[in-house]
């Protein structure tokens, strides 16, 4: 018979030996009989001869070396009869388990998704990406070069297996169904097999069609096509009408390709010998063994020859894993977070550890019982541990539930940030193996934790007064006591610190939205436009474009004025760069946003005028070339002097010399966090018309009666009565677009306040239980003092007084740990310091005041005390 | 009556005795104690706390195994036998044990 058998027969066994024994016994008292004894004397005699029938039967039980499993069975046998005894107890802490296990699995699940899980590429870690630093701008970022710096790259770099160039780019579909709006990639042919994606259907593109009038193929992604194609499996070879241009379907990629940033197509790039702008972006697969610092090298090397030539911007280049951009933006918040949910799983753990206590105090006769009967102390604690490592597991299980239920909550508030793709990386909320390790890891590691202290204490203290088997539960146990209340203080310790965080984000997301946008966002909407430059072609028609969508968007019910502009405040920004002042180059350079726009704008957008005039239709190209500064462009440049009739110049190629016509209020282009810029402002009249960028990317804005997401639909129809074939893209309510320009500080705020309450409640329980227990144990001698002629209120007090204390200790603990942890959360504040007094005292006042409450309800009970029941209750 | 218990025996002797009364075919429990006790001549008594751990450990390392057959006066009872493992573990705790009481014997008688 196997172990297995053996352990799993052990019913069975034990009858047959029970036969064995009996049959032995039986065939003892025979002889006995034989030899001349009486029945009766026979029996006695083999029975005293036999020994303890039970001793023999475990110690035959023990050589069957199963008893360990056999024991744990039993174990959890016993602790489900316990759970069940007691479901109350067993409620309370499997639902805090549950809570604390929960959210951190929950948090796990999302940092496994975003930061654990490996890219969906081939060998992801020796992917790099381009990157350079401007320091004379301040600039980190992605970086690009043109197209003949790439060729060379490619055709002369020893560091890289491969290397691939792309941008990004917008098209209009239009065809078949309404016109949209897409996001694409021109790349190299060589993206896909450097990434090691086939695609899902048709082939890929190869370097033959990387040649002028070869590059009309488009690859499909797998969404585009299922959404406008209806995953039609006869799409390839087909044409697909991009900016009014054919291109020919020749494959559609998996779902899971996503590189870029989700673009709904990619077309081939075609390199021309032309040293135009630096557009292109750049990723590359390392050779083994070379490292970033290498590459850099050998890069910045083979540009420096190109850039003694052409260039005079100081611009470092350098290489950064792949990887570790995607998510650089996310990680800092999530590591934040998982700590602090970590805190929450440890608060919980000291509530249920405290639980544990109260009861294996409850329990110290029936321990003290089966130590006298002779169980092993490391018999009773693997006992106890089995019963909290039930507990925990249940725990787990409803915790694990609880998370696959919100993980999908929490990933819908990742904040896609406006500056950029926070989540480039393909993110897929599965729990797969590491989640679940995590949550079974994190199930018996608190089981253990809690279980352990408790269980240890209790088969002490059970030695030591193992003569009073009737072990009175009235007595305190001075160790459990103070066991006790250091859970207590540190729950409270740990509780203080995560409210801080909570509180700190909390005061600043508050501080960011009363900060004046230097517009009036309410009952303003705006939707982009995009002109494709192969249908408009030159700024004249472009102008007409947008000069009849402005006017039949004005004529609509409920608007009251609409104006275009290119560089919408919280949108994609418009262009920065330097400027003269009065003909004169600054001495220290000041960069600007130069924003053009129509002449209603500034009413528009409520941008209040503060001196001079706003733009008008006599503005026009043959006029005096005007512009109008921001208020603290005006106080920078001219302090203590008027800036009308004052001169910028050097704004645009061709735009050399303006004349400031009006001053108004500083607006927040680049979102909330940051500062206004110096703006200058021109009107679409007057800029040049080589400049076709300037007036082919078009923001409406518009200024509503009422509602203005109702506006948009008319507005959406009046754009296609001018070209049926132009989509709108990002329409928006201006309150929409501030509130996604702080998306990523609501989220970190949410969350943590989310996890500050759990702490906060599972603190007041541990609290409300350490005290309740007191009160309890304490009953006889507050009927002493009661009898003694103290009143219910001195009672109160009293009991009161004790739980402050502890919470007192508690918080002034936490205040000191937080003082020296909250700079790590200093990145995501803003409008206050890390170490913020008013956050820090208003948090520990809520903490005291919470701590209080909890504590005046056992207060209350003790002050019930009856003197007479209390002392009789011996 | 107590002439013999346990800690009488030297480790492991137990065992060896148990193999060399079931090598003579299957024989169940009482009869194994009976055995050793006629053969040794009531120098050894062997008690039931011992003897059925022991034969129980051997049949979980199968050095034995066991049937339940019927026995002489009419009853169930289990025979334990030798299987080709517990042979040759008893031929080889054999030779040891005669090399060990003939070593201890030399040494008793020469020193």
């Amino acid at each position: 018979m196997s172990w297995m058998q053996r352990l799993f027969s052990a019913r069975r066994m034990d009858r047959e030996l029970d036969t064995e024994l009996r049959h032995h016994f039986d065939l003892l008292v025979a002889a006995k009989v034989r030899a001349g004894m009486t029945q009766d004397d026979a029996r006695r005699e083999a029975r005293m001869e036999f020994g303890g029938h039970e001793q023999v039967k475990e110690d035959c039980r023990e050589s069957r070396g199963t008893m360990l499993a056999v024991s744990a069975l039993h174990d959890l046998r016993y602790a489900l009869r316990q759970a069940g005894r007691n479901p109350g107890f067993a409620a309370v802490t499997v639902l805090t388990l549950a809570l604390g296990i929960g959210a951190t699995t929950a948090i796990f699940s999302v940092v496994n998704a975003t930061l654990l899980r490996p890219l969906p590429y081939k060998d992801p870690a020796r992917l790099v990406m381009l990157w350079s630093t401007i320091p004379q701008f301040g600039f980190v970022g992605p970086g690009a070069v043109t197209d003949p710096d790439f060729a060379l790259w490619e055709r002369e770099n020893r560091v890289f297996d491969g290397i691939a160039a792309f941008h990004q780019q917008t098209s209009n579909l239009t065809g078949d169904g309404v016109p949209e709006r897409l996001l694409g990639a021109t790349t190299t042919a060589d993206l896909f097999p450097l990434l090691g994606v086939g695609p899902e259907l048709g082939r890929l593109f190869s370097l033959e069609q990387q040649v002028a009038g070869k590059e009309d193929v488009v690859l499909l992604s797998h969404q585009l096509w299922a959404r406008r194609f209806a995953s039609d499996p006869r799409i390839l070879g087909k044409p697909v009408r991009l900016d009014g241009k054919n291109f020919t379907v020749l494959g559609v990629m998996p779902p899971s390709f996503q590189f870029p940033d989700k673009p709904d197509f990619w077309i081939p790039m075609v390199l021309t010998e032309e040293r135009g702008d630096a557009t292109n972006q750049v990723i590359a697969r390392l050779k083994p063994g070379v490292s970033l610092q290498r590459a850099g090298d050998d890069i910045s090397l083979l540009q420096h020859r190109v850039d003694a030539a052409h260039r005079h911007d100081e611009i470092h280049l350098s290489f950064v894993s792949l990887e570790d951009k995607l998510v650089a933006n996310i990680r800092p918040a999530l590591v934040v977070l998982l700590a602090a949910v970590g805190l929450v799983l440890l608060i919980a753990c000291a509530n249920v550890a405290n639980l544990f206590l109260t009861r294996a105090t409850a329990r110290r006769p029936e321990i003290v019982m089966r130590r006298t009967l002779g169980a092993s102390r490391s018999r009773i604690l693997r006992q106890l541990l089995t019963e909290s490592l039930l507990l925990a597991g249940m725990g787990g299980v409803l915790g694990l539930m609880l998370a696959v239920a919100t993980r999908h909550l929490i990933l819908d508030i990742v904040p896609q940030s406006a500056a950029g793709p926070v989540l480039a990386k393909p993110v897929s909320s599965d729990i797969d193996a590491w989640v679940l390790a995590f949550s079974v890891l994190s199930s018996l590691a608190t089981g253990i934790l809690f279980g352990l202290a408790p269980a240890w204490n209790v088969s002490r203290s059970a030695t030591r007064s193992s003569a009073r088997v009737s072990g009175s539960t009235q007595t305190s146990e001075p160790g459990t006591r103070r066991i006790r209340d250091f859970l207590v203080v540190g729950e409270f310790a740990l509780t203080l610190i995560l409210l801080v965080g909570a509180g700190l984000l909390l005061r600043s997301f508050v501080r960011l939205l009363e900060v004046n946008p230097g517009l009036d966002p309410r009952n303003l909407a705006t939707l982009n436009l995009q002109l494709p430059e192969t249908k408009y072609k030159t700024a004249a028609p472009m102008r007409n474009f947008q000069k009849a969508v402005l006017e039949r968007i004005g004529a609509l019910p409920g608007v009251r004025s609409a104006a275009t502009v290119f560089g919408m405040p919280f949108g994609d920004g418009g262009v920065e760069g330097d400027f003269t002042i009065d003909g004169q180059t600054q001495t220290r350079p000041e960069i600007a946003s130069k924003v053009v726009v129509s002449p209603d704008y500034f009413r528009a957008l409520g941008i209040p005028l503060i001196a001079g005039r706003p733009f008008n239709r006599d503005d026009t190209p043959q006029s005096e070339p005007v512009a109008i500064v921001s208020r603290s462009f005006a106080e920078l440049m001219w302090p203590g002097q008027p800036a009308i009739g004052k001169r910028v110049g050097h704004l645009f190629t061709g735009v050399d010399s303006c004349i400031v016509a009006g001053v108004v209020g500083d607006v927040k282009q680049e979102g909330l966090t940051h500062d206004a810029p110096l703006a200058i402002y021109l009107p679409y009249s007057q800029v040049p018309d080589r400049l076709t960028f300037l007036a082919s990317s078009i923001t409406v804005v518009i200024r509503t009666e009422g509602n203005p997401l109702e506006v948009l639909r008319a507005a959406r129809e009046a754009v296609q009565s001018v070209d049926p074939d132009m989509p709108i893209y990002d329409a928006a309510s201006m309150d929409d677009l501030i509130a996604k320009s702080v998306s990523q500080p609501r989220f970190d705020s949410i969350l943590l306040a989310t996890f500050a309450s759990l702490a906060l409640i599972l603190a007041a329980v541990g609290i409300y239980g350490v005290m309740s227990y007191s009160v309890v144990q304490r009953r006889q001698e507050i009927g002493i003092r009661m009898a003694l002629g103290a009143g219910r209120h001195y009672v109160t007090r009293m009991v009161v007084r004790e739980g402050a204390m502890l919470a007192c200790a508690g918080i002034a603990l936490g205040i000191v740990a937080a003082l020296a942890v909250s700079h790590l959360i200093a990145a995501f504040l803003f409008g206050v310091t890390s170490k913020d007094p008013a956050t820090i005292c208003g948090v520990s006042a809520l903490l005291l005041v919470v701590a209080l409450l909890a504590c005046y309800l056992p207060a209350r009970r003790a002050s019930r005390v009856d003197p007479m029941v209390a002392l009789r209750y011996e | 009556m107590n002439t013999s218990s346990k800690s009488d025996l030297p480790q492991g002797t137990l065992d060896l005795l148990i193999l060399r009364m079931v090598a003579h075919g299957p024989i169940h429990g009482y009869a194994i104690a009976q055995r050793i006790q006629q053969i040794s001549r009531e120098a050894l008594q062997i008690q039931q706390g011992s003897l059925y751990p022991a034969l129980h450990r051997l049949e979980y390392k199968k050095l034995l195994a066991a049937e339940w057959a019927e026995s002489e006066s009419g009853r169930k009872a289990k025979f334990y036998k030798l299987t080709t493992k517990g042979r040759a573990h008893l031929k080889s705790e054999t030779e040891d044990w005669a090399r060990l009481t003939a070593a201890v014997a030399l040494i008793l008688d020469e020193a």
